[in-house]
């Protein structure tokens, strides 16, 4: 489908600009014809015929072979040539080949996990800064390292308290945290049952010094 | 179990199961027989439902318990002289209320007086769910122990001896392994021990003497709905709704407003005497199980191994958030090819139907009988595969493992972490979502769920809005503008939960207390008593409206003339004609709004009809849409058309589950005026844009 051996091109090249008037494209695509470029046979396969004022050149491509032909404005010197591998990558990637619409399928959940990212990013950076002055409480089931143990004291709260208790949480109970890490909710294990208690719980739960 | 067989099917004198019917009609009228009312009280996790349909053999009534949309179930068992009307109590962790649920359990318990309550606790964690027996042995009402997973704690390394354990508290346990049927005669043969002219001897919690000092300040004869010592241990508790209950005592008049002072002077001296209350119970739970109770090795169970992946902060919410859709889409999909195909033949056969019999009978067999018959049949078959899935995810546990992980966010509108099944589903149907929202725990929580569901596009509003915006949009700003009204769909969803818990008043139960289950093999006999009792339940309740509603929907669609285009629903739309033009659409868009009431797929067919295009041409539909309304209209239409009531099965099942109209038609109400009014500010500033 593709011709093979071509070069790669990466966008117009850059040209002097000077003050003399461009060839028309008549002549300069006869002189593109002229200088027998590699990979077209005729003039009449090409499908986009432009010219760049920016660059001072005319482009010559056949869009769907993804083959692309720079020929200098005012002198219509061949400048580059060779396959764009850019846009083939872009346009028929990321299954492009089966349609446009699949890799538009493919690429939005990337794009909504890149801003995801950076909002991680940002909020692990911030996140740090804004916890150091909730973390001065001692003693709370909070600072208790995972797989630590140790028994339970008691909460101030009566309502709380007998919530916890129901749950096997009594004074004396010994408690071994199994998970708990920066934010979320903690797992311990409480006498043969496993309880996620939530963070704001965890600290109002006081816990004994001494080791269970 | 029925020991009275042989005489009845003499009486019958036809066959035993009819004899089996007629003892279940007849038990409460046999005379001589003395019904006793058990209630099964458990915490949860101890396999509660378990034994209650192994006691009652899945022969057993269900509804709701009064005035609260919280599953009642209720079997009777004849055995010798006496009935037993066993009651399954929601579980609970104590008698102290926390939710909705507990006070069900609490108030039946303490109130409505049982003669004997069955407790089951897990021999697997004895020492915490026998919390629940020590504040039973408080009140006077006599206790059987049901001992279960004897299996499961033998498998864990632990030996309880439930002898040892009966003799420690004095109360009957029965060893049992709900699960193989263990144990479950044993039961009935510890019930019928029981008598209940004397008071059951127990060795009780020895409670701090502030207690029965708070119990002689409360008046007697007592003005409270409870037992005076229950009470007063309550109140030092700090329980709302026992406060609640003295409250409504003053305002009454019962109560005398120097007993109050008094009492409530000597609360507030004497903060401590909850710590004693608790602390004489847990000296009782380790009394008990000195004894009882041996680890004769660690056997750490694999739950902590697995939950080491799923509860996993990035592995364990890949898990989840795959998980979810795929037990949605799977629940679905299994429906739709088994109901689902009775909906498409009734479909299908609509147009020989109406060749066969022409006229109005063929009509109405062909748009009204036939449809509604197949839409409810694809429910129910919708309906029990979704709930199969979520019980067999309950029942090995993991359903609370995407509860922990989902419900500090969910938490924050007010919903729980088991609600993220139910609104992944609104996103398919929003009838099986709102029907699904049983499996969340709490029923405010569960209120919340139903409040946002209705809110949520299901399938078919997708399927409108991306024809409306295709036929008039390029399909990048198509695609921007159908995932942005879901956002915002999402975002009313989550304002609506907020909006309602912040106005509904609820206890103090902030914060998230939750025991994660082991993992273990599935019980399918529990999972499909589950299933059939809510396939059941949606029949009796929501089945009925959907089918007569939708009779009536063809019913106006269909008279005088017997075509849509001259029909009273074509004569509303055309009333409605001045508030369309508001919005920039026509009749035959109101009336497609209308019609969607019906189901919110049949939209695009009514405008194909009113068109006169054929409905299976999404391209001629595409341009006739295009040629008779302006992009702002269109933009309009989607957003009404996202905004606008749910469907007919939604709001039967929305009335089924919030519990009365009075609750479900403000919420419609206000669901009406947000779709008029996105749509009306919609239409003008799109005017302005575009």
């Amino acid at each position: 489908m593709f011709n093979p051996g071509l070069p790669t091109v990466d966008g117009p090249p850059a040209t002097a600009q000077g003050d003399s008037a461009p060839l028309s494209l008549q002549n300069a695509l006869q002189s593109f014809i002229d200088q027998q470029p590699e990979g077209i046979a005729s003039a009449a396969e090409l499908d986009e015929m432009a010219y760049l004022p920016g660059n001072g050149v005319y482009r010559f491509a056949i869009k769907e072979r993804f083959l692309e032909w720079y020929v200098e404005a005012k002198t219509g010197k061949m400048l580059k040539y060779g396959f764009d591998s850019n846009r083939f990558l872009m346009e028929k990637g990321m299954l492009g080949w089966v349609h446009p619409f699949v890799t538009r399928l493919v690429k939005t959940p990337f794009e909504f996990l890149f801003i995801f990212l950076a909002i991680t990013g940002l909020y692990i950076v911030f996140y740090p800064r804004k916890k150091k002055k909730n973390r001065l409480r001692t003693g709370c089931l909070l600072d208790m390292a995972p797989g630590e143990k140790l028994s339970f004291m008691g909460v101030s709260e009566v309502t709380l308290m007998g919530r916890l208790a129901a749950v096997g949480l009594l004074p004396g109970v010994p408690i071994q945290m199994l998970r708990i890490r920066n934010r979320g909710p903690v797992v311990i294990l409480v006498r043969h049952t496993c309880l996620a208690l939530g963070r704001d719980i965890g600290a109002r739960v006081m816990m004994s010094r001494e080791a269970a | 179990m029925y020991p009275d067989e042989n005489k009845l099917e003499t009486e019958c004198g036809r066959c035993q199961s009819c004899a089996r019917e007629n003892a279940e009609k007849n038990i409460g009228a046999v005379t001589g027989k003395e019904e006793i009312a058990v209630a099964v009280a458990g915490q949860p996790n101890t396999g509660k439902s378990t034994i209650f349909n192994r006691l009652t053999g899945l022969n057993h009534k269900v509804g709701n318990w009064p005035g609260k949309t919280v599953d009642r179930k209720e079997g009777r068992v004849a055995r010798g002289d006496r009935v037993y009307r066993l009651v399954d109590l929601p579980g609970t962790y104590g008698l102290t209320a926390n939710s909705v649920e507990e006070e069900i359990a609490r108030d039946y318990i303490v109130s409505d007086d049982p003669d004997v309550v069955v407790a089951v606790v897990n021999a697997a964690s004895v020492e915490r769910s026998l919390y629940l027996v020590a504040e039973l042995a408080e009140l006077n009402t006599p206790i059987v122990i049901a001992l279960n997973m004897m299996d499961v704690a033998g498998q864990e390394g632990r030996i309880i001896n439930a002898r040892q354990l009966s003799a420690a508290i004095d109360l009957p346990v029965v060893p049992m392994t709900a699960l193989m049927n263990r144990g479950v005669d044993q039961v009935f043969k510890t019930l019928d021990a029981i008598d209940l002219q004397h008071p059951q001897k127990r060795n009780s919690v020895e409670l701090p003497s502030e207690v029965s000092r708070l119990a002689e300040l409360l008046d007697s004869p007592s003005s409270l709905p409870y037992p005076k010592k229950w009470a007063a241990s309550k109140l030092i508790e700090g329980d709302y709704k026992v406060i609640q209950a003295v409250k409504n005592a003053l305002k009454d008049g019962k109560w005398k407003d120097e007993k109050f002072k008094a009492v409530e002077t000597f609360l507030s001296e004497h903060k401590e005497a909850a710590k004693a209350i608790v602390g004489r119970r847990q000296q009782w739970i380790d009394e008990a199980c000195k004894k009882a109770v041996e680890d004769v090795k660690n056997c750490r169970s694999p739950s902590e191994k697995w939950d080491r992946v799923f509860l996993h902060p990035l592995w364990g919410r890949l898990i989840a958030f795959l998980a979810i859709p795929i037990a949605a889409l799977l629940g679905i999909l299994l429906g739709m090819f088994t109901g689902g195909q009775v909906l498409f033949a009734a479909m299908e056969g609509g147009p020989k139907i109406k060749a066969a019999w022409p006229g109005m009978i063929g009509s109405m067999v062909a748009d009204g009988l036939a449809p509604a018959l197949g839409w409810i049949t694809a429910l129910v078959c919708i309906i029990g595969f979704i709930y199969a899935i979520f019980y067999f995810l309950e029942d090995i546990g993991y359903l609370a493992r995407i509860s922990f992980l989902t419900d500090t966010f969910l938490r924050r509108i007010g919903a729980g972490g088991k609600s993220a099944i139910p609104l992944m589903l609104g996103l398919m149907c929003n009838t099986v979502a709102i029907a699904g929202t049983r499996v969340v725990e709490t029923r405010r929580q569960r209120l919340v769920t139903i409040v946002m569901l209705p809110f949520l596009p299901c399938a078919g509003q997708t399927m409108v809005a991306a024809i409306f915006t295709l036929a008039i949009f390029p399909v990048k700003t198509a695609i921007i503008i159908l995932i942005g009204l879901t956002i915002i769909n999402f975002l009313a969803a989550s304002l609506a939960g907020k909006f309602l818990s912040l106005t509904v008043p609820h206890p103090r139960t902030d914060g998230m207390i939750m025991e994660l289950p082991l993992f273990h093999r599935p019980n399918f006999r529990t999972i499909f008593g589950g299933v059939r009792m809510r396939i059941e339940l949606f029949l009796r309740r929501a089945a009925g409206v959907i089918f007569f509603g939708l009779l009536i929907i063809w019913a106006v669609s269909y008279f005088p003339k017997g075509e849509i285009q001259t029909s009273y629903l074509y004569q509303f739309g055309r009333f409605l004609e001045p508030a369309g033009s508001m919005i920039g659409l026509d009749w035959r868009f109101m009336v497609a709004l209308l019609s969607s009431f019906f189901a919110k797929e049949i939209t695009v067919g009514t405008l194909a009809v009113l068109f006169s295009v054929s409905a299976s041409d999404q391209q001629a539909i595409m341009q006739a849409i295009q040629n008779a309304i302006s992009p702002a209209g269109a933009l309009a239409f989607v957003v009404a058309s996202h905004f606008y009531i749910p469907c007919l099965g939604s709001m039967a099942v929305l009335k089924s589950e919030l519990g009365s109209w009075k609750k479900t038609l403000p919420l419609l109400a206000g669901m009406f005026i947000l779709a008029f009014a996105l749509a009306f500010i919609t239409y003008h500033a799109a005017k302005v844009i575009i």
